[in-house]
């Protein structure tokens, strides 16, 4: 007799039966569903209360590394500490800390402002403020270029000091909050005491940094009692935390959250009304091949003038950034921009100019002159690669209207892009964006990153110095107190710079961006630079 | 059983050497020296003087043999130096942040085999029924998608829309939730299909025909037979995806701004900041190998043959 085939006998589906499978897979199916439920019941809450304001941040950069300097100097700055002398809105020095200054050569005379305490009750006088400078030392920066030996406190509220620098606007170095007030005696490292509105309660690294009012504080005192920075290092989750209320205001924000900003709701988009950072291309002038094509003073212009800065402006920031035709801003130290030609929107003048320059169209369009092709490298670097999306883009799309072929880089990573490309010189245009608001003195910006003389020539700049005419403007910029004579070469060397040399391409000003719930008033326009959020009033 | 473990121990040196010394050498070939990375971000301009000596205080100016002799010297008496840019020692740095990459981790592990499990059983006993065709789809989809994308739409769901969690907390217990389910999403897909098809082959296999066949209880065979040899080979791959739970935590990490080791890690190779990758990848090591030596053990106790292989392999 043949056996039945076994499957007939014993069907494992039979596994599944009630009497098998089930009982023990519903169960453990449903667990799987409520497990985390059961686990974890505490339900989901909403941001601070009124005495509190939460503002979102981007990554936490602080570091308590003595030769790093930065815990709560760094953005965001939280006001523990204040700079030693502040910035008017025009970025010229005005008194602060320091009360009065005076000059003879490079010996300083500062005179500190009397009546102001550190939030540990001790009051701020001379020797803290030269105890406040030797910190500042630790950090190596040639910024203050101090000599250690001078410091002389001629009484409690009086001290000299004399400088290395040439440069007759020292103390405006001193508006940098790099540059604050430390109570001496203090771990100024894991708890600045300071002099600002706002006094430390806690940090935990990569989380967040809380602060408290200082209701001592002698200028006018902050609208909220405890400020937390909580730190959020994607753009789309510190959107969401402010579209969930669990931030009152959104300190970084780039292009692409704007974009994502849902329409409604009530959600301030707030920017200052004068652009403090400016972005630009940083042309490779004296570079070796193959990245040798924009010496030729003629291609960089016809490169300038086939960008349109007005369109950039409306697509990605709003209209809210304004065409630049100068790296520093039209109000910085009220220079204006009329003293320069700029670069307009023409790509027939620039495809003309290839033509005189013998750069003739190629069958696909690209220019083509001894056979060799009109193709560039842009590279757009950190910090801000991510946050200029989608500049190289469409800088990319308009030259190529005139026949140039870009090449586009983007790089989130300061050793790659400086270790790579910058330094080495291998592209033909950086796509950069900085404050200009560095501007510690008038010339500090132009000195630092166009001067053959800088501490920075040696780096990735020296693909851009525009030469001694540029040199000498801010040489005798810097020696001088007539700010109509600063004015005057501040001007000449934007002029050599962009119009003459064109080894800068300035395409926009533009601001920066915060996001702020409706319950929120917050003035974007900080004096002199300095963010200040915890002086937002929530209601 | 005891020589099988002392001879994996002895072998754990020889790794981290090799281990420490690949790491060395790829971090300092990479493009950017952490000296001037640090000058740069530090806000000021430095002259070459104060550059120099700031590499010499950073020990950045010896060769790279003398840097590695340094840091071995120091790394076996459990020193891990110094972080470049925060001036923290490494090794509190990264144990202070490691609890809460294990504990994303764990929670993550934990959510995955409390899925993996029944659906590969339930798509293994009817294949091709609606469970297992709606699982083969959705491992597509979740094994395709990145984790990030998922992060930032069960943030929507949950937090924006449903307002059950919140967007980024670390305070409450429901806080790890989302990021945790976040980072077993792709993970229970693939790992639920594999085990389907472990689950299947052994259903399919003579010894449980010839249980069933003797009569036994259907319960009995299924769990004391199928279940038991089915997970046997499974436990290789969650080990494995355990690590791999660890170490892909970073875009998690970023999205629920979790402060967890795998961040940390990822700022100090953008910061060339050595000693902290270094020793990250240190300890990193320490855990997968410590995680294979568990899964191994594990297999042998499940797995008669692999333990008889075992005590042979002693002989």
């Amino acid at each position: 007799m043949k056996a039945a085939p076994l499957e007939h006998t014993v069907s494992l589906r039979g596994l599944f039966s009630p009497d098998c499978g089930r009982p023990l897979v519903r169960p453990l199916l449903v667990a799987t569903l409520i497990l985390p439920f059961l686990l974890f019941p505490a339900p989901g809450t909403r941001a601070g209360d009124d005495s509190t304001l939460v503002v979102a941040c981007g990554a936490d950069r602080y570091s308590k590394a003595r030769h790093y300097l930065s815990f709560a100097k760094m953005s965001p700055y939280v006001w523990i500490t204040e700079p030693l002398v502040f910035r008017g809105d025009d970025y010229k020095p005005k008194p602060g800390l320091i009360e009065s200054w005076e000059r003879e050569g490079r010996t300083y005379r500062l005179h500190v402002r009397k009546g102001v305490f550190f939030h540990n009750g001790r009051e701020l006088d001379a020797e803290a403020v030269v105890h406040s400078l030797k910190i500042n030392a630790l950090n190596r920066s040639e910024t203050l270029r101090i000599d250690p030996e001078s410091y002389r406190i001629l009484d409690k509220y009086t001290l000299e000091l004399t400088t290395a620098h040439t440069t007759r606007h020292f103390v405006g170095f001193m508006s940098h909050p790099f540059i604050s007030a430390y109570a001496p005696d203090t771990d100024f490292i894991n708890h600045p005491v300071g002099t600002g509105p706002f006094m430390f309660k806690a940090y935990q690294r990569d989380r967040f940094i809380e602060v408290v009012r200082n209701d001592n504080y002698w200028r006018e005192k902050p609208p909220n009692k405890r400020v937390v920075y909580r730190f959020m290092p994607d753009p789309q989750t510190r959107l969401m935390a402010l579209l969930n209320g669990e931030c009152d205001i959104v300190a970084a924000v780039d292009a692409q959250m704007l974009a994502a900003l849902p329409k409604g709701g009530g959600f301030k988009v707030l920017t200052p009304e004068k652009p403090r950072s400016y972005i630009c291309l940083t042309v490779n002038i004296h570079g070796d091949p193959p990245f040798d094509l924009l010496g030729d003073l003629e291609v960089r212009r016809a490169l300038a003038f086939a960008i349109d800065r007005k369109m950039m402006a409306q697509a990605v920031f709003m209209d809210k950034a304004r065409p630049a035709k100068s790296i520093l801003a039209p109000w910085f130290w009220d220079q204006g921009d009329d003293f320069l030609e700029g670069y307009g929107h023409q790509p027939s003048k620039a495809k003309q100019m290839l033509e005189a320059a013998g750069w003739r169209p190629g069958p696909d369009g690209i220019r083509v002159k001894d056979g060799r092709r009109l193709r560039l490298r842009l590279v757009s670097g950190w910090p801000t690669a991510s946050a200029l999306k989608p500049l190289p883009e469409m800088i990319q799309q308009m030259v190529r209207e005139v026949g140039i072929d870009l090449e586009l880089i983007q790089i989130d990573d300061d050793g790659v892009y400086y270790g790579n490309y910058m330094a080495p010189g291998q592209a033909d245009l950086f796509l950069e964006k900085a404050g200009n608001s560095g501007g510690l003195t008038p010339t500090w910006l132009l000195y630092m990153l166009y001067h053959s003389k800088s501490p920075w020539a040696d780096s990735g700049y020296r693909w851009t110095l525009p030469g001694q005419e540029f040199d000498d403007h801010i040489d005798q910029a810097q020696a001088t107190d007539d700010p109509a004579e600063i004015l005057l070469h501040l001007r000449g060397a934007q002029k050599v710079l962009i119009d003459q040399v064109c080894s800068v391409i300035p395409l926009l000003h533009a601001p920066n961006y915060y996001l702020a719930r409706p319950n929120v008033e917050y003035d974007p326009e900080p004096a002199g630079g300095y963010e200040g959020f915890g002086y937002a009033v929530k209601h | 059983m005891t020589g099988y473990l002392i001879r994996r121990l002895l072998w754990l040196p020889p790794t981290l050497f090799g281990l420490s010394l690949i790491c060395f050498a790829l971090l300092h070939l990479a493009p950017g020296d952490p000296g001037e990375l640090l000058l740069r971000q530090s806000g000021g301009p430095s002259s070459a003087e104060s550059a120099a000596q700031f590499k010499a205080e950073m020990g950045l100016d010896k060769s790279l043999l003398q840097r590695y002799r340094l840091w071995l010297g120091r790394a076996v008496r459990l020193d891990l130096g110094e972080s470049f840019t925060t001036g923290e020692p490494v090794r509190d740095q990264i144990l202070s942040r490691m609890p809460a990459t294990i504990k994303l981790a764990l929670t993550a592990f934990g959510l995955m085999l409390a899925a993996t499990i029944p659906i590969g059983l339930l798509s293994a006993l009817r294949p091709q029924g609606w469970l297992d065709q709606g699982s083969r789809l959705l491992a597509v989809v979740f094994a395709s998608l990145p984790n990030y994308w998922f992060g930032l739409l069960l943030m929507f769901l949950f937090a924006r829309y449903w307002q059950i969690f919140n967007i980024v907390g670390h305070d409450r217990p429901a806080d790890i939730i989302l990021p945790a389910l976040t980072l077993a999403l792709g993970m229970t897909a693939v790992q639920s299909r594999l085990a389907r098809e472990r689950f299947l082959a052994v259903l399919s296999e003579d010894y449980i025909r010839t249980a069933l066949a003797k009569g036994l209880n259907r319960r009995q065979v299924f769990i004391r037979h199928a279940l038991k040899n089915a997970l046997a080979p499974l436990l290789h791959l969650w080990g494995a995806s355990f690590g791999y739970l660890l170490g892909g935590s970073i875009l998690v990490e970023t999205v629920f701004a979790w402060p967890g080791a795998a961040r940390l890690a990822v700022d100090a190779v953008l910061n060339r900041d050595y000693p902290v990758v270094q020793g990250y990848v240190i300890l990193m090591a320490l855990i997968f190998v410590g995680v294979n030596l568990a899964v191994d053990l594990g297999h042998a106790l499940l797995d008669p043959r692999i333990r008889q292989s075992l005590v042979a392999g002693e002989k």
